[in-house]
């Protein structure tokens, strides 16, 4: 029986990881390539508040006319594309006002964060007590029956399932094609891509938006997905955790994935236990995740690294450098002259 | 395969890189493209190698005029360059970097290609690590990884610019025997862009050399050096007036300096100045000089040696506490290292005087219409420093420097200005010099460094030799010890 | 050999104030009609509604000393980021710097009986709120320099950490009564409010005196000058004689001293007591402001006091009685963070078009001076 919470634990925490695996893997590809989106907590919100809308005045148009289950996904449907379409705007703006006017990108990321969360409370306010359309509760068929990997992976919704995919697909595109070769280069050393034949800027034009896409679709998964609700105090806050753990998981998908599941495990933890401990100590157990990506990242970006990896024999370094290395993509918030 | 370059023309502003130039290069054959520093050697062949285009003047490969628009483009065509430091992605691994760019499918195949690189690096008698990084590698490895990848994507034509700079001769025996092999065997054009004449002889076939953009020789080799060298250097030899000056008692003491930095490694150095000593470095760029200028600056850390000042040892001190022995450093990069674009000329002025806490505008400004009319500075107070020639702002440099200094560190002092302006701040110098300052200064010019050089240090492949009585040197001679022959 | 420069920019300041005025009121004019035209597709009036707005902040005396105290703590907020902003720092930690200033005040404050002095306790808890903000600022700024964690990245995180001390002492040790807050303070602790007014003159007074010494510092001493020259070129600086390690944290820690007076007037005047949100995003406010007027001091006050006029008439328009002008306040915020976003966009679309200066003068950014590149590559994240 305790087995059993363990378990529904473990799978709330996928569930409620996964809009920020999707914010966070967004951002990860737009920072591979050089851009960096400091908007990602606006967008979450933005796109959370415009799915919602969109999937009940969707959900109120259709019903009755067909289905409820086909209206529900309909909904779904529509409302995450609304969300992503709203997470591909902000990225261009963020990559068109750093291309082609030259401003800097933290200081757009910084005011778009801004103004994606006012709007999103704009537009939100006459829905805050509205319930949403019921979660698309997919489990899949057989695989969720497995013992143990069952209930944690496969018996999720839509979103979850498209986390874990998006996971797979990018970290075999960027480390196991060519394309995904010329995305490092792109971000490393933009001079060598353009030299093996790159158009820089389009590259980053694009990335930046699929992040985009990702980040609003991350959105939806919190109001469509996660809680059915509009409350903006539940996503608020996520999309900052999410640009954490990208530096944090040194920009690799998996290393971020981990990361994410990591925080969401902590947070679990702490929701489970505070009842037994002392309110003060449980507000500073709410910091922990906080405090660890600093205290770790303070030891792995200064000399510390370094010099560990100097003492080590050569052999190590690959394991120890796919494991550890924090470095972020050199060329990372950098404008590129081409031609 | 038969090049030819048919009166390329490109202009900066009111820089003619290149004027007209024409050149013919055949296949199976080394050439070399010898100049000094901002002859137009590098524009030529970003030009050549796709990186830039031409304003007026043609490229015709086998017959056929071909215009590139990138430089992915030219290699499509044949035409690979190697940088002096070459494009490669520190985090990849070497076979990744050949990989990328490469034409033709999602997935890398990956087993072929590694087979084709430790081919060809074998072919070429290099020894070649497929899965290490580049960031863990040497330049000479990095070099010999992007020759083998342009070899792999059938370049016809090998472009290397100043390979020979940090590697070691071992290293370079490998890269020479490669070429010639790939020369002579295998009928590509190469092409070394050098200063080197040491190199040159060695490897190359043919040389032309470029003098303020133009193409003033084309030899054969074996040809005598000599003659390479009066092409590129010309033959000025200037009267010139030193103004012999007491020296005073030795101010810095160098010992046993050895200084790395990230191309090569100083061999260690002893040097006395005097007060009121003028020492001339030159050499090519990357020989050491810049490293140890800066090593005395305080901005390079120091292997091993002593340096003195007035016999204190001043080894440990950082560049900030160097300044207050009286030591003064200025950069050869202006605005990039030296002056702080978006600031006033007066506002310069004031921060580099630092008497309490409040700022006195007034005095600031004062002491930068003095400078200004004393210096001769076409500028207001109030101009923003960007907005200045660059002449005026090497003025502006030379003005800001305090009074007295004990040593004057100098990069380039009288780079990009025109001769009225040259003459103008050596004889502001030599005025310091009066005083009691000692300079050290570095300079790509050899007139300069002949004219004003109480003694000359070459520096070539981090060695530097001291030069006693320049008065009975002349400019070929220099030109040779910098070419790297000893004399 | 040497091209001559072809521009001739005027260095005139009078022409660039003028341009820059004018790219805000096209900015400002470009958010209004979009505003409007929201509104309209929402079935509301956008004339009367700004109308009201505006009679709502600058009709009534008490509306208007309320202008004033709402831009009080953005305008000390945007002075102390001012200083940051110039060192070519990106302070975005300061929200928590807020938190941790009017933690400290509170550590006094708390402890307040009515019997007590308020000539000892009120400077007293003022210079605990600089200590506080001054350490928190510290401490990103210790980060930056001996671990190389972005400023950015530390200050994001700091801020979380700062909430949840905030939490965990208003649901621990300080709970009063049922609501996560502390008890309201006793009368001596507090910031006396001019009688009969909502106006508290010793707010006004820090701000003003934290204002005046900020720009002071900024243009009239070597310190203000040195911050200058780093946040233009950080090597050049360094090399003319700048300390730029120390001056970095000291930047941080001048920011953050003031971040805590914000952070005191919101806990000593504004709520009279500790509660959650005490930060209540005026450092982000702030952080726009200075945005907003590109970093020229001289603007701040006047922007500061317009700005304010949209949340207090907002306030107004919430309870306004006819349909067609009720209005959320969030909207408010909507104008604030798009207008800066306009007039970033509109600086960028006019640096396009200006005359590029040629290759001897260093292309220098219009609109906010200090560039991402500087901030992401030089101080790195993770330096390699």
């Amino acid at each position: 029986m305790a087995d059993d919470i363990l378990i529904r634990q473990i799978a709330g925490i996928v569930t409620s990881g996964t809009p920020i695996v999707l914010a966070a893997l967004g951002e990860t590809l737009a920072e591979r390539a050089g851009v960096i989106n400091l908007g990602v907590d606006g967008t979450l919100l933005l796109s959370a508040v415009s799915a919602f809308i969109t999937a009940l005045a969707v959900q109120k148009g259709l019903s009755g006319h067909m289905d409820a289950g086909l209206v529900t996904l309909i909904a779904a449907l529509a409302g995450s594309l609304v969300a992503m379409l709203v997470g591909v705007i902000e990225s261009l703006v963020v990559t068109i006002s750093s291309i082609e006017l030259k401003q800097s990108q933290v200081a757009i990321g910084f005011v778009l964060t801004l103004l994606g969360r006012d709007l999103a409370i704009f537009l939100g306010t006459p829905y805050r007590s509205q319930g949403g359309i019921p979660v698309l509760f997919l489990p899949i068929p057989l695989l969720k029956d497995i013992p143990l990997l069952g209930p944690i992976l496969f018996q999720h919704d839509l979103f979850t399932y498209l986390s874990l995919i998006t996971l797979i697909v990018m970290w075999f595109w960027i480390f196991r094609t060519k394309p995904g070769l010329t995305l490092r280069s792109v971000g490393e050393r933009p001079a060598t891509a353009f030299a093996r034949g790159a158009n820089v800027n389009r590259i980053r034009y694009i990335y930046t938006a699929i992040g985009g896409a990702l980040i609003g679709l991350g959105g939806a998964a919190y109001t469509l997905s996660v809680n059915s609700t509009w409350d903006e105090n539940a996503v608020g806050g996520n999309g900052w955790i999410a640009l954490a753990i990208v530096i944090f998981g040194g920009w690799q998908p998996l290393r971020v994935v981990i990361g994410v599941y990591l925080v969401a495990a902590l947070r679990v933890l702490v929701t489970s236990v505070q009842s037994s401990f002392d309110p003060a100590l449980v507000g500073l157990m709410n910091a922990a995740p906080w405090l660890l990506m600093i205290i770790t990242l303070f030891l792995v970006s200064g000399s510390y690294l370094e010099r560990l990896l100097k003492i080590l024999p050569r052999s190590v370094h690959p394991a120890l450098r796919a494991l550890l290395r924090s470095k972020p993509p050199a060329a990372l918030g950098t404008p590129f002259e081409q031609g | 395969m038969h090049i030819e370059l048919e009166h390329i023309t490109k202009r900066f502003g009111a820089l003619c890189a290149n004027n007209a130039i024409s050149m013919t290069l055949e296949g199976g054959q080394i050439y070399a493209v010898l100049g000094e520093n901002g002859a137009g050697k590098s524009t030529l062949m970003k030009i050549l190698s796709g990186y830039q285009p031409a304003d007026t003047g043609r490229i015709v490969i086998d017959q056929q005029p071909i215009a590139f628009n990138s430089p992915a483009d030219a290699l499509a065509h044949g035409i690979g360059m190697l940088h002096q430091d070459p494009l490669d992605v520190p985090t990849l691994s070497v076979l990744d970097n050949c990989i990328l760019g490469l034409p033709g499918g999602l997935l890398p195949d990956r087993r072929t290609a590694r087979a084709a690189l430790i081919k060809t690096a074998a072919h070429l008698g290099f020894s070649l690590r497929p899965d290490a990084f580049i960031d863990s590698l040497t330049i000479a490895e990095r070099q010999q990884v992007e020759i083998v990848r342009l070899l792999s994507q059938n370049a016809r034509v090998l472009i290397l610019d100043e390979p020979t700079t940090g590697i070691s001769e071992v290293q370079k025996d490998t890269l020479f025997r490669s070429l010639k092999q790939l020369a002579h065997d295998d009928g590509l054009i190469v092409i070394l862009v050098s200063h080197k004449l040491e190199d040159v002889e060695k490897l190359c076939d043919q040389v032309y050399v470029l003098r303020t953009g133009q193409i003033v020789g084309q030899e054969r080799m074996p040809c005598p050096v000599v003659h390479l060298i009066t092409l590129m250097f010309g033959q000025h030899l200037e009267p010139t007036t030193r103004i012999a000056a007491a020296h005073g008692e030795v101010i810095l003491s160098v010992r046993n300096l050895q200084v790395k930095d990230e191309r090569l490694t100083l061999d260690a150095l002893t040097l006395d100045v005097r007060a009121g000593e003028v020492i001339g470095l030159a050499g090519l760029d990357g020989s050491g000089q810049q490293a140890f200028l800066r090593a005395c600056a305080g901005l390079y850390p120091t292997l091993q040696g002593q340096i003195l000042l007035e016999n204190r040892d001043i080894t440990p001190l950082s560049y900030h506490e160097r300044l207050h022995c009286g030591i003064s450093y200025a950069s050869a990069g202006r605005l990039e290292e030296g002056l702080t674009a978006g600031l006033t000329v007066a506002e310069h002025f004031a921060l580099v005087a630092p008497k309490g806490a409040r700022v006195d505008w007034a005095q600031a400004d004062q002491a930068a219409q003095a400078a200004i009319a004393h210096y001769k500075i076409k500028a207001q107070p109030t101009s923003p420093i960007e907005t200045l020639s660059g002449g005026n702002q090497q003025r502006v440099l030379l003005a800001l420097l305090p009074n007295p200094l004990k040593l004057l560190l100098l990069e380039s002092p009288t780079r990009g200005l025109d001769v009225e302006s040259a003459r103008w701040v050596w004889s502001q110098l030599l005025e310091r010099r009066a005083q009691g300052t000692a300079l050290i200064f570095l300079s790509a010019e050899l007139d300069e460094i002949v004219a004003y050089s109480d003694r000359i240090g070459v520096f070539s492949n981090g060695r530097m030799t001291l030069i006693d009585d320049p008065a009975h040197m002349s400019i070929e001679q220099l030109g040779t010890l910098i070419g790297g022959k000893t004399a | 050999m040497i091209a001559k420069p072809r521009t001739a920019r005027i260095s005139v300041p009078l022409s660039r104030t003028l341009i820059g005025a004018i790219t805000i009121v096209l900015a400002l004019v470009a958010v209004l009609i979009a505003i409007g035209v929201i509104l309209i597709l929402i079935g509301k009036n956008p004339l009367a509604a700004g109308e009201q707005l505006v009679q709502g902040a600058l009709g009534t005396a008490a509306s208007r000393a309320d202008v004033i105290m709402f831009a009080l703590p953005t305008l000390l907020g945007a002075s102390g980021l001012l200083i940051t902003f110039t060192a070519g720092l990106w302070n975005i930690g300061i929200e928590g710097q807020i938190t941790l200033g009017a933690i400290f005040a509170t550590i006094l404050a708390r402890s307040v009986t009515a019997t007590d002095s308020p000539l000892i306790v009120l400077p007293l808890e003022l210079l605990l709120a600089m200590l506080g903000g001054a350490l928190w600022a510290a401490l990103t700024g210790l980060l930056k320099l001996f671990g190389n964690v972005n400023e950015i990245f530390g200050g994001v995180a700091l801020n979380f950490v700062a909430q949840n001390i905030l939490i965990a002492l208003l649901n621990g040790p300080w709970k009063a009564g049922t609501y996560s807050s502390t008890a309201p303070f006793a009368a001596p602790a507090l910031l006396p409010a001019l009688n009969g007014t909502r106006l508290s003159p010793l707010a006004i007074a820090i701000t003003l005196a934290a204002y005046a010494g900020v720009v002071f510092t900024l243009r009239g001493t070597h310190w203000g000058l040195q911050l200058k020259a780093m946040g233009r070129n950080e090597r050049s600086a360094l090399l003319l004689g700048v300390r730029t390690r120390r001056n970095t944290l000291l930047a941080l820690i001048a920011c953050g001293a003031l971040a805590g007076l914000v952070g005191a007037i919101e806990a000593l005047f504004v709520r009279g007591k500790l509660a959650p949100g005490i930060s209540g995003g005026i450092g982000f406010a702030g952080t726009l402001l200075a945005l907003l007027v590109n970093l020229r001091a001289g603007w701040l006050p006047i922007v500061a006091l317009l700005l304010a006029i949209v949340p207090v008439g907002g306030l107004k328009l919430t309870m306004a009685l006819d349909e067609s002008v009720q209005l959320d306040t969030s909207l408010g915020n909507v104008f604030q963070s798009a207008l800066v976003l306009a007039v970033l966009l509109a600086n960028g679309i006019r640096a396009r078009w200006r005359t590029r200066p040629t290759m001897q003068a260093a292309i220098v950014p219009e609109s906010l001076i200090i560039s991402a590149a500087a901030e992401i590559t030089t101080h790195t994240i993770g330096k390699g």
